[in-house]
């Protein structure tokens, strides 16, 4: 047995037959042609350049079914270069004007691109170049009839390689391909994305010892540990297959959990819930395993054009999310506008201070017509879901009396319309000024449920810009004052017999949820990628410390 | 032919997956479409990957675009959907 130490890509473990990949660069002949033959050159290059189109749009249909359409992306970016009109018209064009052979027009066109790409400032962007170069790679190899660029794998193999495409790499089968050992480690984070979507174990950086290794030879690889081994011993084997069974084993548990309600140790059961401000962002909930819609921001809907969106558009967009969450709690909130947020189509003046001035539910209030037409795209969804409605910024009762009004209008004329609407859809209360929840019990009486925005909750409460850098170090969220304004809520809310969640940032931080859950709140919302963290969290706590964390500061034990 | 300025309130990158989301929403329409990162800028032609990574639009905050052609409207609107999403 042989043992080669490299570093981890992506933790695992695999056994299998050595098969090696080398991509060699294929040298590219320059040749001149005649110009009767352009045509021809020209068909050669169509009949490459679908090929390429065809074998990319294969391993993109893969993949999507291996590891998600999101995923998949980079391949489908690549499937649109290798059919884009443009850069077909670029590679005729040069064909026909330097009167050269279609593969040296391909390198020359695609090496251009990759070139542009690749000189700008944004990583993001320039790391784009890969995929030009990838499908150029690609595109070369099926002008020839033999083809090195797909390595046919069907049984239990561990690739070794230099270093390997994204298409390449989105191209293995997991069911056979079980580890990949790569010689380099530096330029290979493509690899290391796609090969992680798919489940295959990485070693890294294992050096150009990987040479020596011929095909079919056996291999073992411990990724975690970044160990290879050579012709493993049968011990090796042995203790490699029980940590696969293990590793299995926590993965069906893990993918189990993320079904079953969140409790913590002693069993209270917890709800986590995403915040969105897009359908996009709420397909990434619906993955991340959310338990509903804790804070749909509807401001995106209302930005980026040059008049408000229609009650169509609206209902459109409403209905489409809560269908992606039946059964489940979705609350959206009404256009929260003003402070900083402001919109093209409306005048809106400037003001000495914009954060005390027509921001939430005062703007909406005094373009009631906006407000309506948002509420009546509320009701007309209410009826696809649990749908609940949140008015923020209130301070004071008398807005949300107004909202309400508003609302029994609203219902008043779908009635009349003979238009469909829950009657009982959950109007509430955004808790996020001091003077809303000082006087929460009050607002209960009123309202169908509370929602807690600590992030305005906090600034008001201290008096602190936390954009300011010469004051920001005073915004701190674990202080008495918010403590004691939460307690506030939750009991109110406790004694009317309404809901209270928190979709301020505080819920999305795991050392705050402690103290969330000794406040008594049950319904946390954060951010979609912060979900399985936030329900990992809470599946540690035991409610008792919790409460006497939350003890401790509302009694100001603790100097905060 | 339609025009349109429109505004971001993110910036967006235009990198390869909201690209693919452009570049598939406009194969569905007929026309022409057309995105610039300025007026009189280079134009980028929303069929196509290499024309809209060729932008090098990394923090975009506003963006024009043109529709010409039989379903401009439509095209319009649903180029400015894909847009407002990312």
């Amino acid at each position: 047995m042989k043992m080669l130490k490299g570093t981890c890509g992506v933790s695992g473990v695999g056994c299998g037959k050595v098969v090696r990949i080398m991509n060699i660069q294929k040298s590219i002949e320059r040749n001149v042609i005649k110009p009767e033959e352009i045509n021809s050159e020209i068909n050669r290059f169509h009949d490459a350049m679908s090929k390429t189109s065809h074998e990319l749009k294969h391993i993109e249909d893969d993949l999507s079914v291996a590891a998600g359409k999101d995923k998949a992306a980079i391949i489908t970016a690549q499937y649109l270069i290798a059919s884009d009109p443009e850069i077909i018209q670029e590679v005729e064009k040069t064909i026909e004007r330097k009167l050269i052979n279609a593969e040296a027009a391909v390198a020359e066109v695609f090496e251009k691109q990759a070139s542009l790409v690749g000189s700008f400032p944004d990583e993001y962007l320039a790391a784009r170049s890969i995929d030009f170069r990838d499908v150029a790679d690609r595109l070369l190899h099926s002008f020839s009839r033999s083809n090195e660029y797909n390595v046919l794998i069907d049984s239990p193999s561990i690739i070794l390689a230099h270093d390997l495409s994204p298409s390449q790499t989105a191209g293995f089968n997991p069911e056979c391909v079980k580890g990949i050992v790569l010689s380099g480690g530096g330029l290979t984070s493509h690899t290391v994305i796609l090969a992680r979507s798919l489940g295959i174990p990485v070693v890294l950086a294992v050096g150009e010892e990987l040479d020596t290794f011929i095909n079919g030879q056996r291999i073992c690889l411990d990724a975690e540990k970044g160990m290879v081994y050579v012709d493993p011993d049968r011990e090796v084997i042995a203790d490699l297959e029980q940590k696969r069974i293990t590793i299995e084993k926590e993965k069906d548990e893990d993918s189990k959990l993320s079904c079953e309600p969140t409790k913590t140790l002693d069993g209270e059961q917890v709800e986590v819930y995403a915040n969105i401000g897009s359908v996009n962002d709420a397909e990434d909930a619906i993955n991340a395993g959310a338990d509903g819609i804790g804070l749909f921001r509807t401001e995106n809907l209302f930005y980026n054009s040059s008049e408000p969106p229609t009650e169509e558009e609206q209902f459109e967009v409403y209905k489409k999310i809560l269908k992606m969450f039946v059964g489940k709690d979705v609350l959206i909130r009404t256009l929260d506008i003003g402070g900083d947020k402001q919109l093209s189509y409306l005048e809106m003046k400037n003001e000495q201070n914009p954060f005390l001035g027509v921001r939430g539910i005062r703007f909406s209030l005094k373009y009631p017509q906006l407000l309506k037409t948002q509420i009546r795209a509320l009701y007309r969804a209410s009826v696809h879901g649990k749908l609940g409605v949140i008015f923020p910024m209130i301070s004071v009762l008398e807005e949300f009396k107004k909202v309400q009004i508003l609302a029994s209008e609203v219902q008043a004329e779908l009635h009349s319309d003979g238009i469909a609407y829950d009657p009982d859809m959950a109007l509430g209360v955004m808790i996020e000024t001091p003077s809303a929840a000082i006087t929460a019990d009050r607002m209960a009486q009123v309202c169908s449920f509370f929602s807690l925005g600590t992030n305005d909750l906090l600034q008001y409460t201290l008096a602190v810009d936390r954009l300011n850098d010469e004051v920001s170090n005073l915004y701190q969220p674990e202080c008495t004052a918010l403590a004691r304004l939460i307690a506030i809520t939750v009991d109110a809310a406790k004694s009317a017999g309404i809901s209270v969640g928190v979709c301020g940032e505080i819920a999305g931080d795991p050392r705050m949820v402690p103290l969330l859950l000794g406040l008594g709140l049950r319904k946390l919302s954060v951010a979609a990628p912060q979900v399985s963290l936030i329900k990992k969290t809470i599946r540690g706590i035991i409610l008792d410390e919790a409460l006497s964390i939350a003890e401790a500061l509302l009694l100001s034990q603790k100097d905060k | 032919m339609q025009k349109k300025w429109i505004k971001l309130k993110n910036s967006a990158c235009l990198h390869a997956r909201p690209a693919v989301k452009l570049v598939q929403a406009s194969n569905v329409y007929d026309s022409d479409i057309f995105l610039s990162l300025e007026q009189g800028g280079a134009r980028a032609n929303a069929k196509s990957m290499t024309s809209i990574l060729s932008l090098g639009a990394a923090q975009v905050t506003e963006l024009l675009i043109e529709t010409e052609g039989s379903d401009e409207v439509e095209a319009l609107d649903a180029v400015i959907d894909v847009i407002c999403s990312l």
